[in-house]
């Protein structure tokens, strides 16, 4: 069930940055980025209210805050990330530290904090994929 | 320089955070569908505060393609986001989040695809390891889950 679901947040995870790449496809990149992504968080927020109301949930506290919480987290994770590009920082520093120490310690947490219990696949599979991602931003 | 190697720290932290953020959602038993909902919400509010404040005349003079083009990526990132959340449930985050994480190969993979960027060595590399992340992943969790009866 997990990897099923999993797989599935992947593709379409996956698939929703690929609208930059056409934008920048376009020429339009320097110009449009951060008007393309308001209607883009718009989009998205239009389609899950959609949902939400279909499956007439009752709205939690504990909903608003973890939300908020990540999308807060979100922004700010952005907004860092080009502001530290922006003041001369080489992305090859920036990406890699960003991503791969980000990933470590999400990893680290849920052993420690949270008490995950990973084998040794689990373990070979969390360092080959550090691996890939930090050659990835590398590119 | 000590700036942005603050905002770097900063961004660490905040990727990091998001991560934990959606561990404790799913320990509270927040529903998906709503944590999706607020996060997306919030976003576009401070997405669109950012860019009324500092690039406001790009938002008034934008294309109405680019627009249209944002509306299927948008939803797929809700998607994305919802499922993800729902997923956790089943699963952990440790391995959850790099999985998530791994996605990330999916636009290159596009870019070959559909623009005919080159498939360099390096790039090959990368596919094979992501890959191989992902079966040792299915693996373990299909390990555990036989551990568990």
């Amino acid at each position: 069930m997990w990897f099923r679901w999993m797989m599935i947040a992947f593709f379409f995870n996956g698939l929703c940055t690929f609208g930059l790449r056409i934008l920048a496809g376009l020429g339009w990149a320097s110009q449009y980025t951060s008007s393309y992504l308001v209607f883009w968080y718009l989009a998205g927020t239009l389609f899950l209210l959609v949902q939400y109301v279909r499956s007439r949930e009752k709205t939690r506290r504990s909903d608003v805050v973890i939300g908020c919480g990540l999308g807060l987290f979100s922004a700010g994770g952005q907004t860092s990330l080009g502001l530290a590009l922006a003041r001369g920082l080489p992305g090859s520093i920036v990406f890699p530290v960003v991503l791969a120490g980000g990933l470590f310690i999400v990893v680290a947490a849920g052993v420690v904090i949270f008490k995950e219990r990973i084998g040794t696949a689990g373990i070979l599979g969390i360092l080959l994929g550090i691996l890939s991602i930090v050659l990835l931003s590398l590119q | 320089m000590l700036a942005a190697y603050l905002l770097m720290a900063a961004g660490l932290v905040s990727f990091a955070g998001m991560g934990i953020v959606h561990k404790l959602g799913d320990r509270y038993g927040a529903q998906p569908l709503g944590i999706a909902l607020f996060a997306m919400l919030t976003a576009s509010a401070v997405s669109f505060l950012y860019t009324a404040l500092f690039q406001s005349a790009a938002i008034r003079t934008i294309p109405p393609r680019v627009m249209l083009l944002a509306v299927p990526f948008g939803a797929s990132a809700a998607i994305g986001l919802w499922l993800f959340q729902r997923g956790l449930r089943y699963g952990h985050i440790a391995t959850s989040w790099l999985l998530i994480n791994l996605s990330s190969g999916i636009p290159t993979v596009l870019s070959i695809l559909f623009y005919r960027e080159p498939l360099n060595l390096k790039k090959m590399l990368v596919f094979l390891l992501v890959i191989a992340s992902l079966l040792l992943l299915w693996w373990d969790r299909r390990k555990q889950l036989g551990e568990e009866g």
